[in-house]
């Protein structure tokens, strides 16, 4: 995750543990101080006062045995006053030591002494009534060693046993408040010494970390800024392409905007031309009307054409029918003279005579015979002639209906054309008026092309200077891998 | 031009049909000989008016059981029986319809059963020529018409063989 950080990361967490050591060696070496300081302080204010105030006490112990002494001797109330006053600053000093003293050995040390120093004082005091009352001096003196000099070394060894014991716990918090220091000098020593390790870890970590990762952007950079020469190289080619072409069209945008001109006038023309093509299609669909009526026409008679020569060919049927049977009379009539002049040939003369009637009968039944296949041959021919002419007619009729059907779509095409031709002219009007509007925009673009070509020449002239600014900048990402490389080694 | 012609045919019939009943009988004999032109099969014959008693169209024939084959059967004509027998058996041709007979003289009783009638011609005598190799045929005749040359079935001799065949068939039985 580290290799992602930026350089301000990276500085910020160096800084950082830099930081948090020289706080932590701070805090130590404060606590330690603010350790040794409440020793010495204890050993200073407490502990030495309560020696101070032991000291008193003994002082006091003296100046109520000076003060009994002294009354007992010269009988001067002032010692006796002394007496109380030492006494009474024994028990401040007293009570000054048992204010500071918390320990348990302490208060038990102090409960002895206070009980041995009423009984002193209790001595001295019974002393000094023994002397005012006028014991002399040796009854003083012997009370003295035997009443009060026991209270006195009883009370002197317990304040001695509470100032040795203060004077033990002052060496003890001194040598304790020492061990704190030396610990703490000790304790700052090690975060010292781990601070400077962990600054030189973090300077190296850094310093590598940094050096690669710088010396792999001057590699982008260089690979970059070598693109981008060859980018801009391109860019320099195509941008002096791109003025070629730039002018290349302006001159092609010139002549569309010629053609646009001829397009408009020849659409002008095509639109008159329409208009006259219309009124044209108009009359020939007139005509074509009229002429549509006439083939109605035509196609009736020859209905009725074809009507008359099925009748024609019926009639032939039936005179083929009639000469059918004039042929079987013929025939007949042939057989019966045949047979006549078989007859007459055995009845002598009259069947001569006979004969040469059966002969000319025959022979007009052949007659008959011919003249039937000849009008056989011509009912032939007419019921031929009738049938080609019924199917011409019925060919006709066809004929006549198709083109009535082709003169009814004709009609139709030219109603269509009509339609077509009046679309056409309203066409040719709107491709007029879209050519006027062209022309113009074309005109327009003309000018946005010329914006265009001189925008281009100025992309080149940058294009140029971009081409020096990435030659540069590949020079300078050359040194600045040199200087980089050259810390890396 | 039609118009023409027919009426130049008819005035020529006309005046034929008016010269023969003109000129006056002859009393000598016609040199012309009378044939009737009739077809066989695929074949054209000429049959002599003077060697038939008639010619009728051929009435149903009724088959008789056990003829030979020449014999076709026997027809009912004008009260009579009549044996009926095919030319083409013959004359060696194949078979027609046999729409026509033609009975013969002087055995009326006798009928040839042919296919057309072609009509009647007329020749000279001297127009007949004879053919010697068609005995089996019973043509021993020619004659040349416009149409070309035909063949002259001599009746008697097909009465003849008839009549060997019926004699040897009653010989036989």
């Amino acid at each position: 995750m580290s290799g992602s950080w930026t350089f301000g990361k990276k500085l910020a967490a160096a800084f950082g543990l830099l930081l948090v050591l020289t706080v932590a060696m701070a805090m130590v070496s404060y606590f330690a101080l603010k350790r040794v300081v409440e020793t010495k302080d204890q050993v200073i204010t407490v502990t030495a006062q309560n020696l101070i105030d032991a000291q008193g006490m003994l002082v006091a112990m003296q100046g109520i045995a000076a003060a009994g002494r002294g009354f007992a001797l010269t009988k001067d109330e002032r010692f006796a006053r002394g007496v109380d006053a030492s006494g009474q600053s024994f028990v401040r000093s007293l009570q000054a030591v048992r204010q500071r003293s918390t320990s348990p050995e302490q208060l038990r040390l102090l409960g002895e002494i206070e009980p041995s120093e009423l009984a002193y004082l209790a001595a001295v005091t019974d002393l000094v009534a023994s002397a005012r009352k006028g014991a002399n001096i040796a009854e003083v003196v012997a009370s003295f060693d035997s009443m009060v000099l026991p209270k006195y070394d009883l009370l002197n060894q317990k304040v001695t046993g509470f100032v040795s014991r203060e004077q033990a716990n002052a060496d003890e918090q001194r040598r304790a408040a020492t061990e704190i220091a030396a610990s703490a000098s000790n304790t700052v020593l090690a975060i010292s010494a781990a601070a400077v390790m962990a600054a030189l870890l973090v300077a190296g970590v850094l310093i590598r970390g940094l050096t690669r990762q710088i010396g792999t952007s001057v590699q982008h950079v260089r690979s970059s800024s070598a693109e981008l020469q060859a980018a801009a190289t391109q860019q320099a080619s195509g941008a002096r392409e791109q003025v070629t072409a730039m002018s290349e069209i302006s001159t092609t945008i010139g002549e569309l905007l010629t053609t646009s001109r001829q397009i408009a006038e020849s659409a002008q023309r095509v639109a008159k031309v329409a208009s006259e093509t219309a009124e044209g299609a108009r009359a020939g669909n007139v005509v074509v009307v009229n002429t549509h009526d006439s083939v109605n026409l035509i196609k009736r008679q020859v209905d009725v054409i074809a009507e008359h020569m099925l009748e024609l060919g019926r009639k032939s049927q039936q005179i083929g029918g009639i000469l059918e049977l004039i042929n079987e009379l013929a025939e007949q009539t042939n057989i019966l003279a045949i047979n006549a002049t078989i007859e007459a040939s055995g009845a002598g003369e009259s069947g001569r005579r006979f004969a040469v009637v059966g002969d000319e009968i025959r022979k007009l039944s052949d007659r008959v015979g011919g003249s039937t296949k000849e009008i056989r041959g011509l009912i032939e021919e007419i019921r031929s002639a009738v049938n080609s002419t019924v199917m011409a007619t019925e060919t006709g009729t066809k004929s006549v209906e198709a083109g009535a059907q082709r003169f009814s779509e004709l009609a139709a095409s030219f109603q269509r054309i009509l339609a077509l031709v009046e679309t056409t002219t309203q066409v040719a009007r709107e491709i007029e008026l879209s050519t006027k509007q062209q022309t113009t925009a074309v005109e327009q673009v003309n000018v946005a092309i010329a914006n265009v070509a001189q925008a281009t020449k100025e992309a080149e002239a940058g294009t140029g200077q971009t081409l020096q600014t990435a030659s540069q900048l590949a020079s300078l990402s050359d040194e600045l891998a040199k200087l980089v490389q050259s810390q890396a080694a | 031009m039609n118009h023409l012609r027919l009426g130049r045919a008819v005035q020529e019939l006309r005046e034929s049909f008016d010269a023969v009943f003109r000129a006056p009988l002859s009393g000598e004999l016609s040199p012309l000989e009378s044939f009737l032109a009739i077809r066989v099969g695929s074949g054209r014959y000429l049959l002599r008016l003077r060697e038939l008693a008639g010619v009728h169209r051929c009435p149903p024939i009724v088959p008789l059981p056990g003829s030979f084959p020449e014999q076709l059967g026997l027809i009912g004509l004008r009260g009579s029986l009549v044996a009926a027998y095919a030319l083409a058996a013959f004359s060696g041709e194949t078979p027609g319809a046999g729409r026509w007979i033609g009975l013969c003289k002087p055995h009326h009783g006798v009928g040839l059963v042919f296919d057309e009638v072609e009509g009647q011609v007329s020749v000279r005598a001297d127009s007949i020529r004879r053919r010697g190799d068609a005995s089996e045929t019973h043509t021993n005749e020619l004659v040349d018409s416009a149409d070309g040359a035909r063949a002259v079935i001599d009746v008697p001799s097909i009465l003849a063989a008839i009549r060997n065949r019926l004699g040897t068939a009653g010989t036989e039985k």
